[in-house]
């Protein structure tokens, strides 16, 4: 068996094509003052985003590399792009995209996806969203739906209020760099009581060699509400590494819930550094569902302050490692409220030398009575030449509490590919299969599209692992 | 093999336990650090010899406000070893613990079946306990689980226990008795009974 899992073949990168590059503006590479400034007076932002903009580059440039989890000395800030702008205006029609750009949505199936059931599209080709169409009924019901830098513009009180009080520019070095460059991104406001029927979403693409893209996006749920968003990831493969690094803040008012789905996959030399926090007040619930397969390192801990009595929070991830991958994943909970409850539940698979690591931390404070937890981690190692890693920390602070950690790790067993071979199933599709169920739990929790993109690119990663 | 060891015997700031296991054997391990001064304690074991079978269970009581810090190692470096860890921790009042348990599986530890199991009871007000279960795996065939609970003890098991007329202090002797009972063993218990709150 051993010998069957060691032919790893690595099938081939099916979105790695890009375009020629067309735009309207590129900034020099590395970051200084004078680039932010430049940015900052292209976007005509107010002084108040460029006073942010620049105290977040003095943090960032104090600020230290994390000294844990995976190496990320090769990652080359100087010969990175901070800011590229494609087009000159947003384009309101989708006949009004440029040929080059619309090719390459044509390429991901937007239009057509679009056509299906979309409620509403705010794509974004290189950092800036340059299409979007929002229906009628979003506008009726008083939700905002929009690119980050027109919400800026249009609502900066709201986004005042809200804009980097949750993952402020020095809670991290990545959270700091995306504050001073942040470019993109979305921003969703759903009123009182108001609840979205289809899940909006959103495609994010980078298609210059060395483009940083640095999104960001604020999600305010008021009370009552719900919401769920997608985020869905495509990129092209380039020689020279890039660097993703996007902050991500949710605020989930009372009563509120909020759903957060992401299928990452962008191509193996991407740098997905990623910062995602919500904060739930009472009786509220956030959920994040993750599945990460492409990049050559990830590290996302999607978070949930639970600051109101009875906030529930939900971390469902999926990670696959290839050749050359790391997937360093997981999720905090920090419960600071009486009667919150959360739930982690990780599925990782590694093969062909991928290395998968579930990072997290569960924090019971003080105050907290009767908070439950409840973490589950499971991973599967497909080869001898991969590995898997569990993190996990605990602090506990109170007397009626209840958490539970739990974790395991297995291979493809024998028993289970002899039963599957027997009865006329091939190994390779055997082994598929065997995986496809072992990360169906998450799976189902994302929308039917997704689900089966996401099971058709697991089944690509594992072509030819088995037999 | 059989070793016991209660914090009376050990004399050290910094006791550290070291096993290296080269024959096929068994080895069964009692750590009991019980304490009101705070200390840090490692335990490492190294199963090099295919077929060894190593069974470590440790219980950790820290009393009046003192924090025990327990590191614990299990490495795995031949094929076919065996490794069980339990570690139990009691906090009664705002004393804490802090443990980091690491399972390290080598590349060529195939059929390596480690486990590692760490259960707290809490129920003293301002207690503390941090806990960090870590799994390092570069190798697929292996069994390697680890779980970790906290907790106190449940309103039913005390309410249960009321209606059959025990008291409330009796009642969560009890329970921790058999909290740490069910992990060392009768004959075993006498060594620590007098440790116990």
């Amino acid at each position: 068996m051993a010998s069957n899992t060691q032919s790893f073949v690595k099938a081939p990168y099916v979105f790695g094509f890009h375009k020629p590059e067309d735009y309207i503006y590129k900034s020099g590479r590395g970051l200084s003052e004078s680039v932010i400034r430049d940015m900052s007076a292209q976007k005509g932002e107010s002084k108040w985003m460029l006073d942010f903009r620049l105290k977040s580059l003095a943090i960032y440039e104090k600020k230290m590399m994390p000294s844990w989890g995976p190496n990320l000395v090769d990652i080359q800030f100087e010969n990175l792009f901070y800011f590229i702008r494609p087009v000159k205006s947003q384009a309101d029609a989708w006949k009004d995209l440029p040929d080059a750009i619309r090719e390459t949505y044509d390429k991901i199936g937007i239009p057509e996806m679009e056509k299906k059931f979309l409620s509403g599209v705010s794509a974004q080709y290189e950092s800036e969203v340059v299409y979007k169409s929002i229906e009628k009924t979003l506008h009726e019901k008083g939700v905002i739906f929009t690119d980050m830098d027109t919400a800026v513009k249009k609502y900066p009180e709201l986004v005042k209020k809200y804009f980097g009080t949750l993952i402020p520019p020095a809670d991290n070095k990545f959270a700091a760099l995306n504050s001073a460059v942040w470019s993109g991104g979305s921003f969703i406001y759903v009123p009182k009581n108001v609840s979205v029927g289809l899940p909006l979403q959103a495609y994010f693409r980078i298609n210059a060699a060395n483009m940083g893209q640095f999104e960001r996006t604020l999600i305010i749920a008021d009370e009552g509400s719900y919401v769920h968003y997608i985020e869905g990831c495509t990129a092209p493969i380039y020689s020279t590494d890039s660097l993703h690094s996007a902050v991500v803040e949710i605020f989930v008012e009372k009563g509120a819930r909020v759903r957060y789905s992401t299928v990452q996959n962008w191509s193996t030399n991407v740098y997905n550094l990623v910062t995602k926090r919500a904060r739930v007040e009472e009786e509220g619930i956030m959920e994040w569902v993750d599945g990460n397969i492409g990049s050559k390192i990830t590290m996302k801990y999607p978070s949930c302050y639970l600051v109101g009595k009875k906030a529930h929070g939900e971390v469902l991830s999926v990670a696959y490692a290839g050749k050359g991958q790391i997937q360093d994943t997981g999720g905090k909970m920090i419960h600071l409220a009486p009667e919150t409850t959360s739930r982690i539940i990780s599925k990782s698979v590694s093969g062909g030398g991928g290395r998968t690591s579930y990072r997290g931390l569960v924090y019971i404070a003080s105050n907290a009575k009767g908070a439950r937890n409840n973490v589950v981690c499971d991973a599967l190692i497909l080869d001898h030449l991969s590995r898997s890693d569990t993190y996990p920390k605990m602090d506990v602070r109170v007397t009626q509490s209840i958490t539970e950690h739990e974790a395991s790790v297995s291979r493809i067993s024998d028993e289970q590919l002899f039963y599957l071979t027997s009865r006329g199933i091939t190994p390779a599709a055997a082994a598929s299969m065997i995986v496809n169920g072992f990360i169906e739990p998450i799976v189902k929790a994302l929308p039917l599209e997704y689900a089966v993109e996401l099971n058709r690119l697991m089944d690509l990663e594992m072509l030819g692992s088995v037999g | 093999m059989i070793e016991t060891y209660i914090t009376k015997q050990i004399n050290k700031e910094h006791p550290t336990f070291s096993y290296v296991m080269t024959k096929k054997e068994s080895l069964i391990v009692t750590l009991i650090l019980s304490s009101t001064v705070s200390f840090a304690a490692h335990f490492s074991i190294t199963m090099k010899a295919s077929g060894g079978n190593a069974t470590v269970r440790c219980i950790v009581l820290p009393k009046d406000g003192a924090s025990i810090s327990l590191t614990t190692h299990q490495i795995h470096v031949a094929p076919n070893a065996k490794s069980d860890v339990l570690v139990k921790s009691v906090i009664t009042d705002a004393s804490t613990v802090v443990f980091q348990g690491n399972v390290s599986i080598g590349a060529k530890a195939k059929k390596s079946d480690a486990y590692q199991k760490n259960e707290n009871l809490l129920f003293g007000a301002g207690g503390v306990i941090h806990t960090s279960p870590v799994l390092e795996i570069l190798n697929n065939d292996v069994r390697c689980t680890h779980g970790v609970t906290t907790g106190t003890i449940p309103d039913d098991v005390l309410w249960y226990m009321a209606t059959r007329g025990v008291e409330k202090e009796s009642a969560i002797a009890l329970y921790i008795d058999g909290f740490i009972r069910g992990s060392i063993g009768d004959n075993q218990k006498k060594l620590f009974e007098n440790l116990l709150p």
